[in-house]
C-alpha cells in the first residue's frame, strides 16, 4: 500500500483572505496526506479553518479575488493550485465529489434524478447509466424519472449521495454534511458512503465533522486542525468521546401519580398551500405529560416534532376541530396564539438558535435587554426586580460580562444560554409551568452541551417547571428526562421511561436510534439503516419500508399505540419486552 | 474617503445650487451654445419688446407672418424666430436695451461680457438656419396649439410675465422647487401608504394579504401607470375643481398612491420574512400585542429596506409629474413645475428654451446622489449593530 501514490498530498498550504481589517490568515503551512481508500475525519474548533481546507481541496479558491494561496495541493497526481480552469473542471468531473452541508438545495429542481445522474456520468466520461449508482444507495428504480419535488426527504438524500458518487470519484469531500440531519439520517449518509467504499476500495473520503461519535464510528484516521495547522493526527478511537453528562433527572424522581399537566389527545395538523395537496403533519397524536416529568420527544426530521411543539406553545393557532382534547393544568389551550390567553406566561419555548441575525435574540438589543423584555411583558413595571434577576443569573452561569453585548458578539454556546434565560424570564415562577425546548443543543459544539444542560437542571430546581425537549441528542435525553416519546411520521410510535427505552427499545425506529447512539462499528454496516426512509403513503405501518419484522398485516393496517406495562408501542409485531431488571 | 456628513453637505449644496443658481445661468449657457452670439442676443431682445407691447413696436406690422404672431395667445413662444428672421440687424440697437430690463436678465450678463454692437456680426448666419429649421416644422401647428390647452395661454399676457422666451430665473427656480416638492411628496405618500398596507398584509396574511397584494398591488401594476394617472388627475380636477398649486399637491399624492405598490410589495415580503424570525415569534410568546410586535420587532428591522425605494421614488415622482405636466395633464396653468415650464414653450426655438430640461437633468442626478448618500448614512446608523466578528467561545 505504501507504494501507491497518495490521493491527496497537501504541503505547506496557506490561505489568507483580504478583509476590510487587513489580511487574515486562515490556513498557515498545513500538511496533510490522504491515501487511497482512506477515510479521514477533520475535526477542530470553530474557525480553525476546516471549511477553508475543504474548499481549497475542491479548487474553489483558485484565481479567486482577495484570496492568497501558498504551498501545494496534489490531488490524483495533479497540482491543483496551478490548474487551468478547464483542467480543474475536468479533474472535478472525473475524480472529485463534494457533498455539502446544505442538503436540500443541491438537486436541480427541474430535471429528473436520472437525467441529472446521466449528465454527471457523461461529464465524467462514463457510460450514462443512472441505475447502477441509484441501486447502490437503495433508491427505487421506478423513481428514476422523478423530479426532486416528487421525492420524500429520505429519497432526496439518497439521490444526492448517488449523484455525488456517480462519477466514481477517487476522492469524496464532505463538509459537515450531517449537522442539519438527525441521528439516523446522519448515519444513513455515512452508511451509503461506506457501502460505496466497500465496492471501490480505492476511494478516499475526507469529511469534516464535529460529532465525535461519527468520527469514531467511520473514520480510519482523524486530523485535528487548530489555528490553520494540523495539531494532531491519529487514531479516531483516541478521540475523547462526547462528554458523559451527569444524569440530572435521576435526582428529581418523577412521581408516578403526579397530576397530568399537558393532556393532548387526537391532535392532527394539516398544512394547506395553494396548488398543493394538503400535508398531514400530525395524525391524531396522543401525548400526556405529568407534572415534573421531563419528557424528551425524539424522532426523524420531518416527523412533526416541531409542529407539535409549535401547537403546544401557541406559535401556531390550534384549530379546535383538529384536537380532541388539548389542556394544560386543566385549562384549554385553544386560542393560546392570542396574546391575552391566561396560560400565556405558563408555557414558554426555548428556541434553537442557529444564527446571530435571525435567531431568537433580537440582534438590536443587548443581552440584558433581551432577557429583561419577557419579564416586562409579564409584569409591567418590574424593571428593578427584573434587572436584578438578569444579573444574578448571568453571574450564576458565567455570563456576567456579556450583559452589554449584542447577539452578533456572542458565540453559539453563549447565545443558547442567553436564550434559555430569556425564555425562563417569561415564565411565572409561582405556578406549574411547561418549558418546550426545540433542539437546544443541536447547533452546539459538544463541549458546550454540558453548560446548557447545567442551566436547564439549575432552573428546573428553582421553577416549578416541566420540560418537553425536542432533541436528537441522546445525551441530553439521558441527562435530563424521565420519559421519552418517539415520533415517526406524525405519530408517537413508542413511549417509555428513559432507562427502559435505552435498555430495551421495542419499536424498530427506536432501535435504530439507540443503535446509532452506540459508538461501535458494525462489520458490514446496518442493512436497516441503508434502507431507511420516511414513508410516502399513509397506509400500513410507516416503518414497513425498512423494518425487519414486517409482515402482510404491516402493509395493510397502520398500528395503534398499545400498552405494555409502563410503556406504549405502535407495532403489530413488537419484540417481547424484557423483564424490568 | 469623506465623512458621510460632509458628503451629504456637499450634495445638499449642489442641490441648492441647482435650484437657486442654475436658473440664472441657463441664459448665458444657452447663449454660449448657440453659435452666433450676436444673433441670439438680438433674437430674444425683440421678443421681449414685442410681446410687452405689440402695438408699440414699430416693426410689428411689417409682414404677414408677424401679423399672425400677436394674435396668437402664445405669441412669445414663436416670436423670437419671426424676429430673428425679419430683423437681422436693424432693430437690434433699440430693442436691446428694452430686453435688458426684462425677463432676459441672463442675456444681460452675456451682453455685458461681449459688449454691445455685435449686430454687425450678422454674416455668421449659422444660427438662423438652425432657427429656421426648428421653426419650420411647428409652423403648421399654431392653429391647433392654442386650442389644445387654453390654460397655457393665461400667464402670457400678464404684464409681469412677459413673453417667456425661456422662463425667467425666478420662475424657473420656483418651478424647480415645485418639482422637487412633488417628488418628495410622491415618495412620502408611497412609502407611508405602501408601508402601512405592506405591514398589515405581511403580518396578518390571509384575506388581507390577498386583497392588498393580489387585488390592489397586482391590479394597479397591471394597468399602465400613465393612463391611470391621467384619468385620476383629470377626475380630481373636475371633481374638486382645483387648479394651480393645490392641484400640484394633489398630483404628488396621486403619483405617490399609484406608486405605493412598489413599497407595498417590498414591505409585504420583508414583513413576512421578518415575522418568521425567531425573535419575533419569541415576542409573540411573551404576550405582546400584534401592534407592539410590529412596532418594536418588525419596523425597526425593516426601516433600511425602505431607503432605496424611497430615493428612487423621489426621482420617479419628479419624472412622472414632469411628463404629465409637459403633456398638459398636470398643474401646468401656473407653471410652477419644470414640466409645466417645458409645456409652455412648445416649439423649442432656442437652446435657452431647454433650460427647464437642463435643470431637470441636473436635478435628478444631484438628487439621486444626495439621496443615496443620505440613505447610506441612515443605513449606517440604523443597520444591524455590526457584522458578526468574533466566534470566540
Ligand atoms: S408494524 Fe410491522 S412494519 Fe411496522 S414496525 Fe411493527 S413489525 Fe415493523
Amino acid at each position: 500500500m505504501t507504494a501507491t501514490p497518495p490521493t491527496v498530498r497537501v504541503t505547506g498550504l496557506s490561505v489568507a483572505f483580504d478583509t476590510p481589517a487587513g489580511r487574515r490568515t486562515v490556513l498557515d503551512g498545513l500538511d496533510l496526506t490522504v491515501r487511497p481508500g482512506e477515510c479521514l475525519a477533520i475535526v477542530g474548533p470553530n474557525g480553525a479553518g476546516k471549511t477553508v481546507l475543504t474548499n481549497a481541496l475542491l479548487g474553489r479558491y483558485n484565481r479567486a479575488p482577495g484570496v492568497h494561496l501558498g504551498g501545494h495541493i496534489q490531488i490524483c497526481g495533479e497540482d491543483l493550485l496551478t490548474l487551468s480552469p478547464r483542467a480543474l473542471r475536468r479533474l472535478r468531473a472525473r475524480h472529485l465529489a463534494a457533498i455539502f452541508q446544505d442538503f436540500s438545495h443541491t438537486l436541480n429542481p427541474i430535471r429528473s434524478i436520472g437525467g441529472q445522474l446521466r449528465q454527471m456520468q457523461t461529464l465524467a466520461g462514463l457510460a450514462a447509466d443512472p441505475r447502477t449508482p441509484l441501486a447502490r444507495v437503495n433508491f427505487p428504480v421506478d423513481s428514476v424519472g422523478d423530479r426532486p419535488h416528487q421525492l420524500s426527504q429520505g429519497m432526496k438524500q439518497r439521490a444526492l449521495v448517488a449523484l455525488a458518487l456517480a462519477n466514481r470519484p477517487r476522492l469524496v469531500i464532505a463538509d459537515e454534511v450531517t449537522s442539519a440531519l438527525d441521528v439516523i439520517n446522519q448515519q444513513v449518509v455515512f452508511e451509503l458512503i461506506t457501502g460505496e467504499r466497500r465496492q471501490r476500495p480505492e476511494m478516499a473520503v475526507v469529511f469534516v465533522c464535529h460529532d465525535t461519535r461519527l468520527v469514531r464510528q467511520y473514520a480510519d484516521r482523524v486530523v485535528v486542525i487548530d489555528h490553520g495547522r494540523v495539531v494532531e493526527d491519529g487514531d479516531p478511537q483516541r478521540v475523547t468521546p462526547a462528554m458523559g453528562l451527569r444524569a440530572v433527572a435521576a435526582e428529581q424522581t418523577a412521581d408516578d401519580d403526579a397530576p397530568t399537566l399537558l393532556d393532548a389527545r387526537g391532535i392532527s395538523k394539516r398544512f394547506r398551500a395553494p396548488f398543493r395537496r394538503p400535508r398531514l403533519v400530525l395524525r391524531g397524536l396522543d401525548l400526556r405529560i405529568r407534572h415534573r416529568e421531563h419528557t424528551a420527544l425524539i424522532g426523524a426530521s420531518g416527523s412533526g416534532k416541531t409542529t407539535l411543539a409549535n401547537l403546544v406553545t401557541g406559535v401556531l393557532p390550534i384549530d379546535p376541530r383538529e384536537a380532541d382534547t388539548l389542556t394544560f393544568d386543566g385549562a384549554s389551550l385553544i386560542g393560546l396564539h392570542r396574546p391575552d390567553h391566561p396560560l400565556r406566561h405558563r408555557i414558554q419555548m426555548v428556541f434553537q438558535d442557529p444564527d446571530a441575525a435571525i435567531g431568537s435574540i433580537d440582534p438590536r438589543l443587548t443581552v440584558e435587554q433581551v432577557i429583561l423584555e419577557p419579564r416586562l411583558a409579564r409584569e409591567p413595571g418590574a424593571e428593578e426586580a427584573g434587572r436584578r434577576w438578569v444579573h444574578q443569573k448571568l453571574a450564576a452561569f458565567g455570563l456576567a460580562d456579556l450583559a452589554d453585548r449584542r447577539a452578533a458578539h456572542l458565540s453559539g454556546g453563549q447565545r443558547q444560554r442567553v436564550e434559555i434565560l430569556r425564555a425562563f424570564h417569561g415564565l411565572r415562577p409561582d405556578r406549574p409551568t411547561l418549558m418546550v425546548a426545540d433542539e437546544p443543543t443541536s447547533m452546539l459544539d459538544p463541549a458546550f452541551v454540558g453548560e446548557v444542560v447545567d442551566i436547564f437542571a439549575a432552573l428546573a430546581d428553582e421553577y416549578d417547571v416541566t420540560y418537553l425537549f425536542i432533541t436528537h441528542s441522546l445525551e441530553l435525553m439521558r441527562a435530563l428526562c424521565h420519559r421519552v416519546a418517539v415520533m415517526f411520521d406524525g405519530e408517537l410510535v413508542e413511549q417509555a421511561p428513559v432507562d427502559r427505552l435505552t435498555l430495551d427499545p421495542l419499536h424498530p425506529y427506536a432501535r435504530l436510534l439507540l443503535r446509532a447512539g452506540r459508538e461501535q462499528r458494525e462489520a458490514d454496516g446496518d442493512p436497516e439503516l441503508r434502507r431507511f426512509t420516511l414513508p410516502d403513503t399513509a397506509t400500513g405501518c410507516p416503518a414497513r419500508a425498512w423494518c425487519r419484522s414486517r409482515t402482510a398485516t404491516c402493509d395493510a393496517h397502520r398500528p395503534r399505540l398499545q400498552r405494555f406495562g409502563d410503556r406504549e408501542v405502535a407495532c403489530h409485531h413488537p419484540p417481547r419486552p424484557r423483564r424490568t431488571p | 474617503m469623506r465623512s458621510p456628513t460632509r458628503r451629504i453637505a456637499l450634495d445638499l449644496g449642489a442641490l441648492a445650487l441647482i435650484v437657486f443658481g442654475l436658473p440664472w445661468l441657463t441664459g448665458p449657457i444657452g447663449a454660449l451654445i448657440t453659435p452666433p452670439p450676436a444673433n441670439t442676443e438680438e433674437a430674444p431682445a425683440p421678443t421681449a419688446s414685442d410681446s410687452t407691447a405689440p402695438d408699440s413696436t414699430p416693426p410689428a406690422p411689417d409682414s404677414a407672418p408677424l401679423d399672425e404672431a400677436p394674435l396668437d395667445p402664445p405669441p412669445g413662444e414663436r416670436a423670437p424666430l419671426d424676429h430673428g428672421d425679419l430683423f437681422d440687424a436693424p432693430p437690434a440697437p433699440d430693442a436691446a436695451p428694452a430686453a435688458r430690463g426684462d425677463a432676459l436678465g441672463d442675456d444681460d450678463l452675456f451682453g455685458d461680457g461681449d459688449p454691445g454692437p455685435t449686430s454687425p456680426d450678422a454674416p455668421a448666419e449659422s444660427g438662423d438656419p438652425l432657427g429656421d429649421a426648428l421653426f419650420a416644422d411647428p409652423e403648421p401647428a399654431p392653429p391647433s396649439a392654442p386650442e389644445r390647452t387654453p390654460a397655457r395661454a393665461q400667464p402670457d399676457p400678464t404684464p409681469d410675465h412677459p413673453a417667456p422666451a425661456g422662463p425667467d430665473p425666478l420662475t424657473l427656480s420656483r418651478a424647480t422647487l415645485g418639482s422637487l416638492l412633488v417628488g418628495l411628496l410622491t415618495a412620502v405618500v408611497a412609502t407611508l401608504l405602501g408601508g402601512l398596507l405592506g405591514l398589515i398584509s405581511g403580518y396578518r396574511g390571509g384575506l388581507v394579504e390577498r386583497v392588498a397584494v393580489r387585488w390592489f398591488a397586482d391590479g394597479l401594476d397591471a394597468l399602465p401607470q400613465f393612463v391611470v394617472l391621467v384619468t385620476a388627475v383629470a377626475l380630481y380636477r373636475d371633481l374638486a375643481g382645483t387648479e394651480g398649486d393645490a392641484l400640484l399637491l394633489a398630483v404628488g399624492v396621486l403619483i405617490g398612491a399609484v406608486n405605493s405598490t412598489q413599497v407595498l410589495l417590498v414591505v409585504h415580503h420583508q414583513t413576512r420574512l421578518i415575522a418568521a424570525r425567531k425573535y419575533v415569534i419569541a415576542a409573540r410568546l411573551m404576550g405582546w400585542s400584534a401592534l407592539r410586535v410590529v412596532r418594536r420587532k418588525i419596523v425597526p428591522h425593516l426601516r433600511h429596506e425602505l431607503i432605496i425605494p424611497f430615493t428612487q421614488l423621489v426621482v420617479w415622482g419628479l419624472f412622472v409629474e414632469t411628463a404629465l405636466s409637459y403633456l398638459g395633464f398636470g398643474p401646468s396653468s401656473t407653471g410652477s413645475t419644470l414640466g409645466a415650464q417645458l409645456h409652455r414653450i412648445d416649439p423649442f426655438a432656442r437652446p435657452a428654451d431647454l433650460a427647464p430640461a437642463l435643470v431637470m437633468c441636473l436635478l435628478t442626478v444631484a438628487l439621486a446622489a444626495a439621496l443615496r448618500d443620505l440613505g447610506d448614512a441612515i443605513e449606517a446608523r440604523l443597520g444591524e449593530p455590526e457584522p458578526p466578528t468574533t466566534d470566540a467561545p
